[in-house]
């Protein structure tokens, strides 16, 4: 089948960008429900704001160098498909020489920003889970995704999804390539999780199937993707495009004759 | 029936029945509501629409009834730029117009064949607005004449007049070989790169950028009386949410189709095979292409039956670019490259294969933006030496017809600002001191801002990306390897303003850089 240019420079990202994501699932699938916050009785019948002690408890169970990795693979699994894009800029703005190692630096960047973002949203998603009792968990992780829900319908939210759709020129040469690529990534990452880090929080807090939830997660991120910018205002953003792709995919609409 | 749209400037009459009618066929329709899907205001609003700017001209106010939501979903700010479907889609555009310009001049008791004019500005002396175009009145004096068009402001800077200076616009697309082009630096293809349903593309075919674009510029001008004079707003023609307003864009827009379907007669001309291209943005489930029909039932149209004027029951009476002779299609225009780059005195037709061309790569850039202004701005590209020693290897190649050469392009790359009044001319290699403009010769080409005001918007399709413009650059890049000059560390490019932009307008170039496409 023909393929323009822009499709076959987005294919060359494509193949990579997705054996990686799969690579990551594989690693959460065998590694049982990837990043499971610990879940630990509190005293109360609802909620009781965890102290010292109760983290420090958590965290014999899986230690910050476990939690990190098990984020870092979330991450990778998650994340991957929705750099495609910015990694087909990155790989035309520089010297055919330096494409992987600006790839790297864009990735370094995007990574950085959200590793800080994890360890901001770890200790959020252990806070909640340690105040809350058994019986509360699945309330908290309720009370989470209703503010993820009013998150997607906020201009502000709206603003910084259209940031992260701009591509910016990035130096031709290294080591400006590499700097700029680098900045591109922590750029690009800030938007996202200003973007999406209320549904990453969901997939933190729900005390079971957590990998399901995940998986739904990222379908609705990759799908929110395809949508363009759009005007900053209150309303709820869906993927729209995505829908209408499927809807007509699935009724096998063929387009309508001339009609003249 | 079919229909035979003619050149404009060779009806035989200023007020030729063809013009007449037109003319009479608008005032029908500008005097239909606006709300009215077969109104003229309804119809240059499904090209686009900017309320203030509307308001701004009289043109609406805040008491005239808007088109219903239906309506607005359907059909309104649909206009296909910086896209693969920007031909076809404004092929739709001009027929849609024309079955209902054709009514009412039937209404009225005209021909049933009526065709819309050309304005062929490459014609010789042809470059000037139509007469009846540049008259507030009719033929027997009467004011209200519906084809003037007062935001029409012509070139800044110009003598007065509306017209298309010659130095500023050329046929170069006719030579581009292939449909569609690329968006990373490589050539754009005739038509455009692949978007989805697109209203501002950032990167534009080829000839879309050039002689589209530039028109448009030419024509609208710059307003005199902006609400700030240090952003001017455009005429009508010179911007995307007005262009339609005026009556002189459906005979510019004819001559582009007319350029396409020029440009299909040649062998190796084709249209994309792609199903993504035929099908539209529909096979994808995106909005359709539609517009009302004079009973004011919807047309819905794909590309890819828009592939040919002859089935859409219209020709044009002559297909001849621009004055004779018209300019070497593809496959002669790169046969007569290899033989320019072998020394051989005669070029001649050559049966020469167009090879497909393969990736693109970065061979230089300019170290970081520039502003453009009052005055040219200068940048030097810096040339990475493994690069550019592949393109002189691709020539060297060439000179002994082993193989096709490179081709060379210049990307003006995000380009940002607040006004779409404005364009460059771009020259490569301008000596150190000289002013660009003592060196026409070195003219690699002019790009028009038409969309960048939308295009650097943060919360528009593209977040502000801006537009990036391609030119082609391998005849002079040509010149330099055969008089041994390619190999420079850097090379100077010198962006010129048409016209001074006010610096309050912030227009900014993100990047030059040059690429090499491999074929």
């Amino acid at each position: 089948m023909a393929q323009s240019p822009v499709r076959q420079d987005r294919r060359r990202i494509l193949w990579p960008v997705l054996l990686l994501s799969g690579f990551g699932w594989g690693l959460l699938v065998l590694g049982g429900a990837g990043l499971a916050v610990p879940s630990l009785c509190a005293g109360s019948v609802i909620w009781q704001s965890p102290d010292a002690q109760a983290f420090d408890f958590a965290l014999t169970i899986q230690s910050p160098g476990q939690l990190a990795l098990a984020w870092a693979v979330m991450l990778m699994a998650m994340m991957a498909p929705l750099l495609i894009a910015p990694l087909c800029h990155v790989r035309a703005q520089v010297l055919a020489r330096n494409r992987f190692w600006a790839g790297m630096a864009f990735v370094a960047g995007y990574g950085l920003v959200w590793m800080l973002a994890g360890v901001v949203l770890v200790l959020q998603a252990l806070w909640l889970r340690l105040g809350a009792a058994e019986a509360a968990h699945w309330a908290v992780a309720a009370v989470a995704l209703l503010l993820a829900l009013v998150w997607q319908a906020a201009p502000w939210r709206q603003k910084a999804q259209n940031r992260a759709h701009r591509l910016l020129p990035i130096a031709g040469f290294a080591p400006r390539a590499f700097g700029e690529a680098f900045r591109f990534g922590l750029r690009h990452g800030g938007w996202c999780v200003l973007t999406c880090a209320p549904l990453m929080l969901v997939t933190l807090v729900v005390p079971d199937g957590h990998l399901a939830v995940m998986l739904a997660v990222s379908l609705w991120l990759w799908a929110e993707r395809q949508e363009r910018p759009a005007p900053p205002t209150w309303r709820f953003a869906w993927p729209r495009s995505v829908a209408r792709r499927a809807r007509h995919v699935l009724t096998m609409q063929k387009p309508a004759g001339l009609r003249v | 029936m079919t229909r035979i749209r003619k050149n404009v400037h060779t009806l035989g009459d200023d007020w030729a029945d063809d013009i007449l009618w037109y003319a009479r066929a608008v005032k029908a329709m500008q005097a239909r509501d606006y709300a009215d899907p077969t109104s003229w205001r309804f119809y240059a609003a499904i090209h686009g629409i900017w309320e203030p700017y509307w308001e701004h001209h009289g043109v609406i106010d805040a008491n005239t009834p808007r088109p219903s939501q239906a309506d607005t979903a359907l059909y309104i700010d649909q206009c296909q730029h910086g896209s693969w479907y920007f031909l076809p889609w404004h092929r739709g555009y001009l027929l849609a117009l024309e079955k209902i310009l054709c009514a009412e001049v039937v209404a009225q008791g005209g021909p049933a064949d009526w065709a819309l004019p050309y304005w062929n500005y490459f014609g010789t002396g042809q470059n000037g607005l139509p007469a009846a175009f540049a008259s507030p009145d009719w033929p027997d004096g009467t004011g209200d004449n519906p084809l003037f068009v007062a935001a029409r402001f012509g070139p800044p800077g110009g003598p007065g007049g509306v017209f298309v200076p010659l130095s500023g616009v050329n046929l170069d697309a006719m030579t581009e070989g292939q449909f569609t082009g690329t968006a990373t630096g490589g050539s754009t293809g005739f038509g455009g790169v692949e978007t989805e349903f697109e209203t501002g593309g950032e990167d534009k075919g080829a000839l879309e950028q050039q002689p589209h674009d530039m028109v448009h510029y030419y024509v609208g001008g710059s307003d005199p009386n902006s609400p700030n004079p240090a952003q001017p707003w455009p005429g009508f023609m010179g911007t995307t949410i007005a262009a339609a307003l005026d009556p002189i864009f459906y005979l510019h827009h004819a001559n582009i189709d007319r350029l396409w379907s020029a440009w299909l007669t040649e062998a190796g001309h084709v249209n994309p095979p792609e199903a993504g291209w035929n099908d539209g943005p529909t096979g994808q489930g995106q909005r359709h292409f539609a517009m009302p029909n004079p009973d004011k039932t919807e047309w819905r149209y794909t590309p890819g039956e828009m592939v040919s004027d002859q089935q859409l029951g219209y020709v044009y009476d002559d297909l001849t670019p621009g004055a004779a002779p018209a300019p070497a299609p593809a496959r002669v225009a790169a046969a007569a490259r290899m033989a320019r780059l072998a020394g051989d005195a005669a070029t001649g037709e050559e049966a020469l294969v167009m090879a497909q061309a393969k990736g693109s790569e970065l061979v230089g850039a300019s170290d970081g933006g520039h502003a453009v202004s009052e005055g040219a701005t200068r940048a030097r590209v810096r040339l990475d030496p493994a690069a550019r020693t592949r393109v002189q290897g691709s020539l060297d190649a060439a000179t002994r017809r082993a193989g096709p050469p490179d081709r060379v392009f210049l990307r003006l790359e995000n380009v940002t600002g607040a006004t779409e009044a404005g364009a460059f001319h771009v020259y490569l290699g301008v000596p150190e001191g000289d002013a660009p403009q003592d060196h026409p010769d070195l003219q690699v080409g002019s790009v028009a801002l038409f969309g960048l005001t939308r295009a650097s918007d943060p919360d528009a399709q593209h977040a502000g990306a801006g537009l990036s413009f391609t030119i082609e650059i391998s005849a002079a890049v040509d010149r330099l390897h055969l008089d041994n000059g390619l190999d420079l560390e850097d090379l100077a490019v010198d962006v010129v303003p048409d016209h001074p932009i006010h610096p309050g307008a912030k227009v900014q170039i993100g990047r030059i850089s040059i690429y090499r496409q491999e074929h």
